[in-house]
This record gives structure tokens, sequence and C-alpha cells, in this order.
């Protein structure tokens, strides 16, 4: 908005813009930067956070990586199986798309609420489902009296891209749902007008034009894919295939536990899935593929009755992704023994009436995780959007630095900069300054701010990139006070976009376990260090009911946030939805790449 | 000034606001809080209990750190140049021992009831006094269902494991994944010798052996008939059994590794007094009564005791049992290639 008044050659000849932009900068390194350099510095100086502190360098952490066939195979079996993840994600996404949008009222209600509700599901919820699913004595071999054997293509790579494509397919979804809508009947009118046979409509406009966003789909599916700790905690030992992110978790956590190789390898994740979205933005920008013109118009209607096939297609891919493993971790919530199956005296609901007990651990543990959430989640939305303007308004050389970090970040697995923050809030250096914020419930807070705040960023950073100088100026022209254009057009653009990240982050931070079980304050664990701690000590019930109660903060929060932009803030029809799916449609230029941008940054 | 130094300006303030709460508020609150409070990280299931009783008996405020051993060696170990916690406590002293390798534990001193430790206690101190144990499971044990297999039929030495008989009906638990599993396999090959070891757990994989990935799988392929015998941690198998599930736990009588639960006093502990006097309090009566209480531990309360006049849960048996302890230094030395080697010609 600042800009509005200076012009592109004023802007060039500021020597101070760049330091316009420090307080971002500044804000990345302390949160993002200090810790993320603490960890990779020992890839090189191993002994630098040692009782005894050394500077010897040493590449022996470089070695032992690329020398250990484990850890190569690994490297190789995280890029196929994320690659072929990817493609089921974009094909799965696809149809939900489509089958969305071709479906009306309730269903449409109930397809998009379900695909919102497997994006904020965080993975080891679902990746645990499916164990209690399919494994041997699991709930199916249980419930149906199907024989263990019956599963086993289940533990095999095949089950796990399954997985993959079921978890991630949502990216797909919402960068498809948004570019159909966004493509409106003129296109498909017009092919078939000139003639143009279904088929030829489908891959010569469709996909052609829906290319962007497949890619956004396909992109995040992969980098989310590559670096995921809650599949590798929960699904990778059970299948034994050796994955990077599996290798990174395990050079943590299990003896003898080894910092520098687990920041090579972080370091080597990062690089990948950076490279991924690099790769992206350079396909997207050698044409255009822009679907909003000032002509077009969006049609969240689909014209004509849509394919049953479809609709009743995208449903079952729902089903699988969510009610099978959600379905499979409420069963195990309510029996009494794993053995008794479904006979009717092996169901109680002991373990939410103890769960639930007031003054339990439970209780202080999910109002505990509730605080660092809300306040987590303001935090992370009010300087997401601030830097996220300093980038938009700010053009300048520190603007584009922030634009590749917040890029590359997104890609930091949360263990890495868990660890990250031990090593960086907890160094000797800090004594002196009374710095020592490790173990203080500053410290996890933080790390659930840096966690999120790239995400939020660039979610931000798209539905900024929508406001063109052009509308702005206009309605200055015509009169409005500066408080009426931040009133009448910033804010209800950027306002679906907070709430959304305000969500996203407030379920991140309820299930978030990387960083809480590093960092949390002794004595104090949050809900999600306490779910673990039941499933560890086999209290499969008890660990199923708290799951189960989590998620039923997710599923209210959703409606809230649902029920707040739909209602109380009279957002536009699309609810949650049409915070990633209908804001390029609304205003001038965001379409294209910026299209794809809202999605990428939702992993 | 201009709108866009305004916007600079409103950054720097609240990067500032938030600096000033970043300096003042936890340092603070944080060093005063050190001074008082015993902070031990632990993987017990009776941990909280203890620090609780250990609480009420000294008055010392005490803080228990509880997680799964894999986080609670991680974060001692991410800490190391300034450690905030003063009594560390798992499963396993090979692990134990690595930390000890790094200097990161207190050595030589000794708790004031060290004579109070029975023979197979005193066994179990690190010889260097850096780490004591504060009870012992079996790493291994056998489980049967006898309306299956009958108790006469039960192998007494590892070699009648590979009695065709067995054909396709033993499992364990995969030393990768299943904490507990690898001190057994270090305690074979401590017993038999490397070589012999190695080829001993080949025949037994050519005789059909499952794997599966932990206890509770383990278990549940006994109970589901898909194995007649199983062979794992004992305090797990005693749990189970005491939940009426149908099995019989025996011990082979050429030996059973021990897998001590140990406590470490940080070697910069900030609270030292006090952890010197949790670790004895662990090895008293009050802190073992404690311990021996399934309210209190869950399964990890079937331990054999390995303090004087301590007696275990009825639900365990104690006589009878060949220990054989297994040697944490040379545990530790091979872990990585004994775990890939197994992971590469046994589990698959």
């Amino acid at each position: 908005m600042t800009t509005l008044r200076t012009s592109p050659s004023t802007r060039r000849r500021n020597p101070l813009r760049s330091l316009q932009s420090a307080p971002s900068l500044l804000l990345m390194s302390v949160l993002i930067l200090y810790p993320l350099g603490a960890l990779l510095l020992q890839i090189v100086f191993p002994d630098v956070f040692n009782y005894h502190m050394s500077w010897r360098p040493s590449f022996g952490a470089v070695r032992d990586v690329m020398g250990n066939s484990l850890d190569l195979t690994a490297i190789g079996n995280s890029f196929w199986i994320g690659c072929v993840a990817a493609l089921v994600s974009i094909v799965v996404g696809t149809v939900t798309a489509f089958g969305g949008v071709m479906a009306r009222g309730g269903l449409r209600s109930l397809i998009s609420g379900s695909v919102w509700v497997i994006f904020f599901a965080p993975s080891y919820v679902i990746a645990s489902g499916w164990v209690i699913l399919l494994q041997q004595g699991g709930v199916m071999q249980l419930a149906f009296g199907l024989p263990s054997t019956d599963f086993t293509w289940f533990f095999s790579p095949v089950g796990l891209f399954l997985i993959m494509g079921l978890r991630y397919f949502p990216f797909a979804h919402f960068a498809m749902t948004q570019a159909i809508e966004n493509i409106g009947p003129e296109y498909i009118n017009a092919a078939r007008m000139l003639g143009a046979r279904k088929s030829q409509v489908f891959t010569r406009v469709w996909l052609r034009l829906l290319t962007p966003a497949l890619l956004a789909g396909a992109t995040i599916a992969f980098a989310d894919g590559f670096g995921d700790f809650g599949l590798a905690a929960v699904i990778t030992p059970q299948m034994q295939i050796p994955m990077v992110s599996y290798q990174i978790y395990t050079s943590l956590y299990e003896t003898p536990v080894d910092y520098s190789s687990a920041a090579v390898l972080s370091l080597l994740v990062t690089l990948v899935t950076a490279a991924a979205l690099i790769l992206q933005f350079w396909w997207l920008s050698r044409r255009s593929f822009t679907t909003v013109s000032s002509s077009s118009r969006s049609s969240s209607e689909w014209p004509g009755r849509g394919s049953r096939t479809l609709i009743g297609l995208t449903l079952l891919l729902v089903c699988f992704g969510l009610v099978l493993p959600l379905g499979a971790t409420l069963m195990q919530s309510f029996w009494k023994s794993d053995l008794g199956g479904l006979g009717w005296n092996n169901w109680t609901t002991a373990a939410y009436t103890s769960a639930l007990s007031l003054g339990g651990a439970a209780v202080q543990a999910l109002l505990r995780s509730g605080a660092y959430a809300l306040v987590a989640a303001a935090v992370t939305a009010v300087l997401g959007l601030f830097v996220a303007q300093q980038m938009t308004f700010l053009k300048s050389l520190t603007s584009r630095i922030l634009n590749t970090l917040t890029m590359a970040t997104i890609a930091i697995p949360g263990v890495v900069l868990a660890a990250g923050f031990v090593f960086a809030w907890n160094a000797t250096w800090l004594i002196p300054l009374h710095l020592i914020l490790y173990e203080t419930p500053l410290c996890l807070a933080m790390a659930y701010v840096a966690g999120h705040l790239p995400y939020t960023i660039r979610l931000q950073l798209s539905s900024l990139s929508q406001i063109s100088p052009n509308l702005l100026t206009a309605a200055q022209t015509l009169g409005a006070k500066r408080r009426t254009v931040i009133r009448r057009i910033v804010v209800p653009l950027v306002r679906e976009t907070v709430v959304s990240t305000v969500l996203i982050t407030f379920t991140g931070v309820i299930f978030e376990l990387p960083a809480a079980t590093l960092l949390y304050p002794p004595g104090q664990p949050p809900f999600s260090v306490l779910v673990q701690q039941k499933f560890n000590s086999f209290e499969w019930s008890q660990g199923s009911a708290l799951t189960m109660i989590g998620m039923g903060v997710v599923f209210g929060s959703y409606a809230l946030g649902n029920f707040l932009l739909r209602r109380g803030l009279g957002g536009r029809q699309g609810g949650m939805t049409g915070a990633f799916t209908g804001t390029s449609s609304t205003v001038g230029t965001g379409a294209g790449p910026g299209m794809a941008m809202s999605a990428d940054v939702v992993s | 000034m201009k709108r866009s130094s305004k916007w600079a300006a409103a950054g720097l303030f609240a990067v500032s606001a938030l600096g000033a709460i970043f300096t003042s508020m936890p340092a603070a609150a944080q060093s005063a809080a050190k001074a008082r409070e015993l902070v031990i990280y632990s993987a017990q299931g009776y941990d909280i209990a203890m620090g609780a009783a250990f609480q009420k008996a000294t008055g010392i405020k005490t803080v228990v750190d509880d997680m799964s051993t894999g986080p609670v060696i991680a974060k001692a170990e991410a800490e190391r140049s300034n450690p905030h916690w003063d009594v560390i406590w798992f499963d396993g002293d090979s692990s134990m021992q690595s930390l000890d390798d790094q200097g990161m534990l207190l050595r030589g001193w000794t708790p004031n009831d060290f004579n109070n430790y029975t023979p197979l206690g005193k066994s179990l101190v690190a010889a260097d006094k850096s780490y004591f144990p504060g009870g012992v499971t079996a790493a291994a044990a056998f489980a049967y269902d006898p309306k299956i297999l009958p108790a006469k039929d039960v192998p007494t030495t590892l070699q009648g494991l590979l009695n065709p008989m067995f054909k396709g009906e033993l499992a364990m638990n995969d030393p990768s994944i299943s904490g507990p599993t690898y001190p057994f396999v270090a305690g074979v090959m401590q017993q038999m010798g490397l070589a012999k070891g190695k080829q001993f757990f080949l025949d037994l994989k050519k005789n059909g052996m499952h794997i599966y990935r932990t206890n509770k799988v383990t278990i549940n392929a006994l109970l589901h008939g898909r194995a007649k015998l199983i062979w794992v941690q004992d305090s797990a198998l005693i749990a189970d059994k005491v939940q009426g599930d149908p099995i019989a736990i025996a011990y082979p009588k050429s030996g059973v590794y021990t897998l001590p639960d140990v406590l470490g006093i940080d070697s910069h502990a900030p609270n030292m007094k006090a952890a010197k006097e949790f670790v004895q309090f662990v090895l008293s009566k009050a802190g073992q009564d404690v311990m021996i209480n399934p309210a209190n531990g869950g399964g990890d309360s079937y331990y054999n005791p390995v303090i004087k006049g301590i007696k275990p849960n009825p639900a365990r048996q104690q006589t009878g049992i060949n220990w054989v302890r297994v040697n944490p230094i040379q545990a530790a030395n091979v872990e990585n290639s004994l775990k890939a080697w197994f992971n590469d010609n046994i589990t698959y």
C-alpha cells in the first residue's frame, strides 16, 4: 500500500530500501536461520557443542553418510517412492477435485470438509490408523475374520505409496478445484463449438490449463513425502524399507545418537525439496497458464449434471483417505482387549473416562497444548502477514533473499528444526546474556511459530499478490480513504487466508510431536507427547482415545473457522475452502504461478 | 516519515519487543527454578510415581520428564554442552555405557547403601561406578500356550530351538526396532562367539523363525496361533499373563541375558546433591516399594529386584534363572554393525 505513492524509479534509487525489510530478515534469522545454522554447523564442526567446545573441522559425517549403503539406499527409496506417491496423489486429487466440483449441496460440503480434515490430520494419526486396521491381529482381521496374509502386500512399497498418495492428495485437490473453477465454461464451450470431441477437450483444454495446478500438487506431495516424519516414525519401521526421513529419525533417536549425520541427511532433504520447488517455478515461468482474465468468470457450479461415477469414486477415495484409518482408531479406542474383537462384551468407554477425568494428566496436557496453539497461531498469523506485506510491497534484495528463504525453509523437517533449537537456545555463549531459552515455554512456542511461519508467509504472499496496485489506485482515485481501501479491499482479500493460517497453526501445534518431544519444559508435557507415551507403552486404547479427542478438537476448529468465515465475518460462499481455492478468482492478476503458490504453501 | 519507513519502524518495534520478552522473562524465572528443582530424564513406567515419592520424602522439588528411551538419550546428547538434567534412567546398560564413554556421567561415586545390592546387582554396576541398576529383567524368555505346546516340549537350551518341531513356529522381535531385543542378540553373540552366534541365527532363519516388530506384535502372534513359541522380554510377558492371556513363561537353562534399568548422574548436574539422594532413594526399600507396585509402573514393575530383602511381584519367577550378564562395553561397540548384519541376513 505504501508503494502506491512511490513510482518505480524512486524505488530503485532509494539506497535504504533493503534496510526496510531488515525486521523481517531479523525475525527469520532468530526463529529459523540461527537454530538451523546451529545444527548444520556440526556437519563440519562436530564438537562445537560438546562440553569442551572445539572448532576442529572434520568431514567424517559426510564421509559416513556417503559411505553408508543404508543411507544411500534410503535416499534412493525416498526419491522414487516420493515420485510415485506424488503421481498417485495427483490422480486421486484430480478425481476428487472434479467429483467435488460436480457434486451439489450437502454432498459437496461433505467432500470438501473431508478433504480438509485429511489435510489437517497429522500424518502419524493417519498412519497409525492404517496400521491398526491392517496389521497382524488388527481391526480388519478381527472384525471380518480375514487371514493376516491378506494384507502382507500393504507392508511393502505399494502400501507405502498408496498411504502417501491418500495422505497428500489434498494439495492437488485444492489446486485443481481452484483451477477447474477458474477455467469456467468459456474455454470448454469454445472448444466444443470448434468441433472438439470430449476426449480432445479433456486432453487439449483441461489438461493443458490444469498443468500448473497438477505440478503444484505433485511438487508439494513429493516434498512433503520426502521429509515426512509422521509416516516415517509409524510406517517405515514396519515395512522395513529404509527411507531418508527414517534414517534421520534413527540417527537422532537410536544409540549412538549422531547429530552430525542427521545434519548431513537433513541438508540433503532440504536441498532435494528446494530443488523440486525451484523446478516447479521454472516450469511455470516458461509460459503463461493464465485462466483468469478480465473477461472470464469463475464458476463454482459445474455446467450440467456431472458424472455420477466420478462423484461416487470421489466418495470412495475420501472414505479410503479418512474414514478407514480414523474409523479403525475409533474402534480401537472403545475396545477392552485387542483379542476380543467385535464381541459384544469387548466394548468400553473406560479409555475416554480416564482420559477426560478432571485434573487428569490428559486434560492438563490438552489445555496446555491449547494455550500453546492459540498463542502460536495468533503470533504466526501476525508475523506472517507482516513479513509477507514487507516482501510484497518493499521490492528489494532483502525481499528476494526472504523469498528464497521462505521457500527453502518449507522443506525443513520438524525434527531437524527442533534439534536445531536445542543447540541454538542452549548454547553456552548465551549463559552470560541470560538467554538460555531451552526448556522454557517460550522456546517451545518459538519453535511452533518457526515451524509454521514459512507456510503462513507463502499463503499470505499469494493472497497479497492478488492486490493489484491498479486496484488500490483506482479506489483512491474514486475518493476512497485509506481506511476504506484497507477495509473494503485489503481485509476481505487476506481475511480468509488469516483464518486459514490461524487454523493450520492451531491444529498443527495440537499434534506437533518432534519439537514438543525435544523442547517441552520438564514436567509439563504437551498433548502430543502424552499421546505418544500411551502408544509407546502399548496402551493402544488410551492412545487411540486421546487421538480421537485431539481429532475432535481439529474437527471443532475446522467447523468454527468455516462458521466464522461464512457468517461472522461475512466471507464469500466458499468458506474455508475459499481461502485456498477461490482467492485468485476475485481480483486482477493472481492466477498462473500465483495460483500454484496458493497450493504449495500449505504443505 | 514515509509510510514505508513506518512499516519498517513498526517491524523493528515488534522485533525489539519480542527481544525484550526473550531477555526478561524466562532466564530469570529459569535460574530461580533451577536452584531448587531436581530434573530427571527417564523412560521407566514407575518414574513419575518415584519422583512424587522422593519429593514427599525429602521435600526436594522433583520434575520427571518421562519419554521413550530414544528421545531421552537424544535430549541428553543435544544438551551435552549445557546439561539441564540431573539424573537419567532407562532400560539397557549398553546405551548408558555410550553416554559414559562420552564423559557425560558422574564416575566413582558410591551410594551409601551399595552393600545392599545382591551379587547379581553388584555385577551390573558399571566398572567405573557411573551407573547403577535399579532392577533387572530378562532381555528374552520363552513364552508358550501350555494347551498347544506341553511344558515338557519347551526347549531348555538355545540349540533346542533348532528342533524340527519348531519349524515355522518360533518368533522373536526385530532388534532394530524393539529396544529390549538388541541386548539379547548381543548376549547370544557373547555366549557363543560372534561367528557361531551369527550361524545360530542363520540356522534359526532356515528353520522358519518369524521376525515381528515389537513385543506386542510377537505376543499377538502366539495368542493367534501363528507361532507356538516366542522369545521376548520377560516383563512384557508377565504383564500380559497377569492380564489373563493364556501364556506360560520359561527361562532356558543355558542362560538368560540381563537387561537392567540403569540410573546415571550427570557429570555436571545442576543439582548434584539432590541427584545423589535420588539414586539412593531408588535403591532404598521405600523406593523399591514404589517400583515394584504395578499400579505405579505397569509392565515395568515385574522386574527382578537386585536389592537384598526386596521380594519380586509374586507373578514372576525369581529362582532358578541362570543370569548371563551382557557386557555393555562390548555390546555398545558392535551395536551398529550387528544390527545392520541382523537386518540384512535375518530380518529380510
